[in-house]
């Protein structure tokens, strides 16, 4: 029985990152880093994302704040974050997340503020929902480690 | 999904714009046709009718010029007659003042007068009669009218009242006699007519009246006669002092005229009037009849002279029709308008029938437009379907990977390959339309960087090698020597290209070999020009043949192109063996031309293409026949692909095949020389690494077939062998034995003899004495040549027996690569134990492993998320990760001393940027290996020669500047951000292989 809904919940995991590389949420790199967890670190990609999630909002923080402030935005210093939004990005595979940055890279780059703000907008958009989606999906991992977890027992 | 429609827009509103300008250039304003129709028309009409009227013209002087000549002619003959009658009468006037006056007793009486006027008026026919009037005065009456015995009378012959003078008839001629007795002086125009004949002594006319005896209108004549004879210039008295009497004559003008015209021919013609003008107000008619008829609209006047001053007459000529209507005129002006009219209609519908074939043009041209935007739209949409079915492709690819990676049970795992392999040819298949639709959409742009032709061909050639192995085919590649080692082109397309034309040959042959060969294209052409034979594309004969005999070809088999046999194969190699050694010159001229042409065939020994399907060969989506893809697979579109490549390419794809002998598909290519200096520095990247441990090595191999050792001598010349070709190994032997015996000379002195299984097999050595020759030449020798055995496919008897009989060195497996060549004979002969380029030996991963595995590594990057996930995956083989947050950290810990073994250093930092951290971290180290030169050791690291930390640049976008930057300051290499494990084993590989010899 609960063998079965291991099964599932990996059914359920596979088909909700089925959906995301369908949308384009996610890409290869993504599987990539699912390849880099082992036993050595089991935990490595909800670690590797959880810092991403961190540093993100911080980044996204501090977008806001730069646009936001009317009189000045240090467009320089908004394209170093944007760098490494788009590198951090790239690099868990967060594909739209990161099409997005550069969109937003090149109205900052043109001094276009309302192309800026509508990019943060988006971004925080993006942002949400890979946040969203991603927490599910650890949520199901959780779910299915806990369930293969409980079956271990069982088989010994 | 916006952008795409928004491009299509444009592309319409394009093509709506070509229209537009298209339009104005039409040659005839339609509108204007009918108006310049009208114009002709009219133009025409007026023509024609200034002819006509010209023509008319002419008709009409022509007919005055003949009016005005018969009327003047007709004047002329009735003056001159009428003179002569005058003169006549003038002579008789004389004769009568002679005979009646002179003459006294006069010699004239009426007898004699009537008589002599009978007889003499055939002078006179114009003249009825003539007559003489005797004047008498007054006084002198009565004596007179006694002398005649007759009294005057007037003309209404009554007794004469009495008068001043009288002029009683005397003589008279018979025709006129009952004028006799008449006083001519009581008639008022005879009167005047004396009256005035007597002062002037002339001829005197009246004005016409009818005649008296006759009703015909005439004029009478008078002249004097005078009693003596007038002194010159006599006066007006004196004239009428002197005379005597009158001689009159009655002028019948009428019948006169009327005989006059009779004699004239085209009398009937015209009409002729007579006019007496003396009183110019009022003209009496003199002839002709009083009211007007015949053509009024044209006449003639001809002045008449009758002699007498006084009065003046004219003639009247005119036509008596009116002029004929000018039928030829006529008929020529309308012909004439006809034609004009014809003519315009002829223009005119030449007019309506451009415009009409404009419309079409114009119609068929926006046809033509939509059918083109059709296409390139449906090319677009082609790409876009391609694209977009691509990436859930991805993902379902990758899903596919990430549940075999799962538990599966076996039946499960089968089933996700199977939907793996299905989902990889699916993409393939994609790939390629994406491909021919990115071609169609004129999208697809070629590159131009310098690589290594060789090793893409030994690449193409590795991934069919399992294949043609199973199949038992030979494979091989050939390039000449004349190929430049690096050109400029787009490796990827010519690598697809050939991928394409050798994965057919492999698809469709299942005995005897594919051969692919690249020369440059012009000498290539020169000779096999000059030696081709007329080759039939699927003759017969070929067939015939192919039993027994054995082609001088790779495998033996025949070969649909005879030119590529060994006939020419050979001379291909000696011309170029020729041009290398002697003239440097013909190398010079080859240098400076910029671009090389490079000439590849591909040539197979399988099923042929049918005759019927040749031609449609590149034809996309069109298979030599629908059988074809039932019973081999495949979409037919790489055939297409090719073509639109080589063709990018600058060259041409052609192929000659003859069904159930094979196909030689041959292309030619221009590529770019490159430059000698550039190409030194790209060499490395470019090409994998041959290993030249193997220079100056030498070897002899052992094939009866020429083509075939031609090819195994060229990869062992890439690799710096000497080769010397036999076709025994009873030769070999003897080539060995001999300088073996003759050592001292140091002459060639094999380190190898390769030996085709062929020859081993087939060939009428035996092995067993091939090893007893080598064991008696043993004593002689340093060291046994290593015997390698080369073969397409060998079982496992024929490899015993094959160790058992001296080959026990090793095997090397078809198709021949020079770098797989190497790693065996590196296995064989051991030099440098160092490992090989690792695709040939390991699988990449495993390979990493072993490489990564216990090295300290230090990552450097500002980016928390990219450290993590870089640490990560180097630490998933095995390294020691330490992870450095900035340059400044980095620099810290790379400090000399120290023990990593490598830094990853991600270029993008703030503070300090990679390039900048690498080039302290360079600096530092040069400056701790100058203190060891300078004798001052620093404890512990003694051993390492120089210090120098590999560094490897992380970087999203790899674009050559940057990776020239990074070799710029320093950096060893570069891996693309994020990590792939293809990308991080090249870059790790190159300087990690060489540590463990460097570093025990």
């Amino acid at each position: 029985m609960l063998g079965f809904g291991e099964d599932r919940l990996r059914a359920d995991m596979n088909r909700l990152l089925a959906l995301l590389f369908h949308q384009g949420v996610l890409d290869e790199q993504f599987l990539q880093l699912q390849q880099l967890q082992d036993e050595t670190s089991p935990n490595f990609v909800s670690e590797v994302v959880n810092i991403y999630f961190q540093e993100s909002e911080k980044l996204l923080r501090n977008l806001r704040e730069l646009l936001l402030d009317r009189e000045f935005s240090d467009y320089k210093k908004m394209g170093i974050h944007l760098n490494q939004f788009m590198g951090s990005s790239s690099s868990i595979g967060a594909n739209r997340v990161r099409n997005v940055c550069v969109a937003f890279r090149a109205a900052s780059e043109q001094n276009n503020r309302p192309g800026c703000l509508r990019a943060l907008e988006l971004l925080e958009h993006e942002y949400c929902y890979l946040k969203n989606k991603l927490h599910e999906l650890f949520q199901i991992e959780q779910q299915r480690v806990l369930a293969a977890g409980v079956r271990y027992p069982m088989q010994n | 999904m916006g952008l795409k429609v928004q491009s299509h827009h444009s592309v319409a509103v394009r093509l709506t714009e070509q229209l537009g300008t298209k339009r104005k250039y039409t040659l005839i304003n339609r509108a204007w046709l009918p108006k310049m129709l009208m114009l002709w028309i009219m133009v025409v009409a007026f023509v024609s009718s200034v002819f006509y009227d010209g023509m008319d013209a002419e008709n009409k002087v022509r007919r005055k010029e003949v009016l005005v000549s018969m009327c003047d002619q007709r004047a002329r003959m009735l003056q001159d007659q009428f003179s002569v009658s005058v003169n006549h009468v003038h002579a008789l006037a004389i004769l009568v003042s002679t005979f009646h006056y002179y003459k006294i007793p006069s010699a004239i009486d009426q007898e004699t007068f009537a008589e002599y006027t009978a007889r003499t008026a055939f002078e006179r026919p114009l003249l009825s009669g003539v007559a003489y009037a005797q004047r008498v005065v007054d006084s002198e009456r009565g004596e007179f009218e006694r002398q005649h015995g007759w009294t005057i009378r007037t003309m209404k012959r009554e007794p004469s009242p009495i008068r001043d003078e009288y002029a009683p008839v005397v003589f008279s001629q018979e025709t006129v006699s009952y004028i006799e007795s008449l006083d001519m002086m009581s008639g008022e125009e005879d009167r005047e007519n004396i009256l005035r004949a007597r002062a002037t002594g002339k001829a005197v006319l009246t004005s016409p009246f009818r005649l008296l005896g006759s009703h015909h209108l005439g004029v009478v004549l008078t002249f004097p006669v005078y009693k003596i004879k007038l002194p010159p210039n006599p006066s007006e008295e004196e004239r009428i002092e002197a005379t005597a009497g009158y001689l009159g004559g009655a002028f019948d003008v009428e019948s006169l005229v009327e005989n006059l015209l009779g004699q004239l021919a085209g009398n009937q013609a015209i009409v002729v009037n007579v006019y007496d003008i003396t009183n110019c107000s009022d003209p009496l008619i003199m002839y002709g009849r009083q009211y007007q008829d015949g053509d009024m609209s044209l006449n003639h006047v001809s002045m008449l002279d009758f002699g007498d001053p006084f009065r003046k007459h004219q003639m009247i000529c005119r036509y008596l029709q009116k002029a004929p209507i000018p039928w030829t005129t006529l008929n020529t002006t309308f012909l004439f308008f006809v034609i004009g009219l014809l003519l315009g209609y002829i223009l005119y519908g030449a007019a309506i029938h451009i415009v009409k074939v404009e419309d079409d043009f114009h119609e068929m041209q926006e046809l033509k437009f939509r059918a083109e935007s059709a296409d390139i739209a449906k090319s677009q949409f082609l790409a876009t379907v391609s694209h977009e079915i691509r990436t859930p492709m991805n993902g379902i690819l990758g899903m596919l990977a990430l549940l075999l990676d799962t538990d599966l049970s076996s039946t499960q795992r089968d089933y996700a390959q199977t939907a793996q392999a299905c989902g990889k040819a699916l993409i393939t298949l994609i790939n390629e339309v994406l491909d021919r639709a990115k071609i169609e959409a004129g999208k697809l742009e070629l590159e131009a960087v310098p690589f290594d032709l060789r090793s893409i061909l030994d690449d193409v050639l590795s991934l069919f090698s399992e294949k043609s192995r199973h199949k038992g085919i030979e494979l091989a590649v050939f390039v000449s020597d004349k190929v430049p080692d690096i050109v400029m082109g787009d490796p990827g397309r010519f690598r697809q290209v050939v991928t394409n034309l050798v994965g057919n040959s492999v698809k469709f042959t299942e005995r005897g070999h594919i051969f692919v060969q690249v020369h440059l294209a012009e000498p290539a052409k020169a000779i096999m020009d000059a030696k081709s034979e007329t080759c039939l594309n699927g003759g017969s004969e070929g067939i015939v043949l192919s039993g027994g005999c054995q082609f001088k070809t790779l495998s033996g088999c025949e070969a649909a192109d005879d030119r590529n046999s060994w006939d020419t194969f050979k001379n291909l190699i000696a011309d170029e063996q020729f041009r290398v050694d002697t003239s440097n010159k013909v190398m010079i001229t080859d240098e400076t031309s910029q671009n090389v042409t490079l000439m590849v065939c591909v040539e197979d020994t399988g099923i042929g293409i049918p005759l019927h399907a040749q031609e449609r060969v590149f034809t996309p989506f069109m298979q030599a026949d629908s059988s074809t893809s039932r019973n081999y697979g495949g979409t037919g579109i790489g055939l297409s692909i090719s073509k639109c490549l080589v063709e990018l390419m600058g060259g041409h794809i052609n192929f000659i095949s003859r069904p159930h002998v094979g196909s030689t598909f041959s292309f030619t290519a221009v590529f770019r020389r490159c430059e000698k200096n550039v190409s030194g520095d790209l060499k490395k990247p470019l090409s994998d690494d041959l290993p030249t441990g193997f220079k100056g090595l030498k070897a002899i191999v052992v094939d009866g077939k020429p083509v075939r050792a031609a090819v195994t001598r060229y990869h062992l010349k890439r690799l710096g062998i000497v080769v010397e070709i036999v076709g025994s190994i009873r030769m070999a032997v003897a080539i060995s034995g001999k300088n073996g015996s003759l050592r001292s000379k140091n002459e060639m002195q094999p380190d190898m003899i390769l030996v085709e299984k062929d020859s081993w097999i087939y060939g009428d050595d035996s092995s067993v004495n091939l090893r007893l020759l080598d064991w008696e030449k043993n004593g002689h020798t340093f060291k046994l040549p290593k015997m390698i055995l080369l073969a397409t496919n060998i079982n496992s008897a024929e490899f015993e027996k094959a160790k058992a009989e001296g080959f026990a060195d090793t095997v090397i497996m078809k198709p021949l690569r020079a770098s797989m060549v190497a790693a065996c004979l590196q296995q064989v002969l051991g030099i440098g134990k160092k490992t090989l380029q690792g695709r040939d030996m390991l699988n990449g991963s495993a390979f990493l492993r072993s490489l990564l595995c216990g090295k300290k590594i230090l990552v450097v990057d500002d980016n928390q998320v990219n450290r993590r996930v870089a640490a990560g995956a180097l630490k998933k083989f095995g390294a020691d990760v330490v992870c450095a947050k900035s340059g400044k950290a980095a620099l810290s810990l790379l400090q000399v001393p120290h023990n990593f073994d490598a830094c990853f250093m991600d270029i993008q930092m703030p503070e300090m940027d990679g390039f900048e951290a690498t080039r302290r971290i360079r600096m530092m180290e040069s400056e701790a290996n100058e203190q060891i030169k300078g004798g001052s050791t620093i404890e512990g690291i003694s051993k390492k020669a120089q210090w120098h930390v590999p560094i490897l640049a992380m970087t999203a976008d790899v674009i050559h500047a940057t990776y020239d930057e990074c070799l710029k300051c320093g950096m060893d290499g570069y891996v693309s951000k994020p990590f792939e494990e293809e990308n991080l084993y090249q870059a790790v590989a190159k300087f990690f292989e060489s540590k463990p010899i460097l570093d025990p």
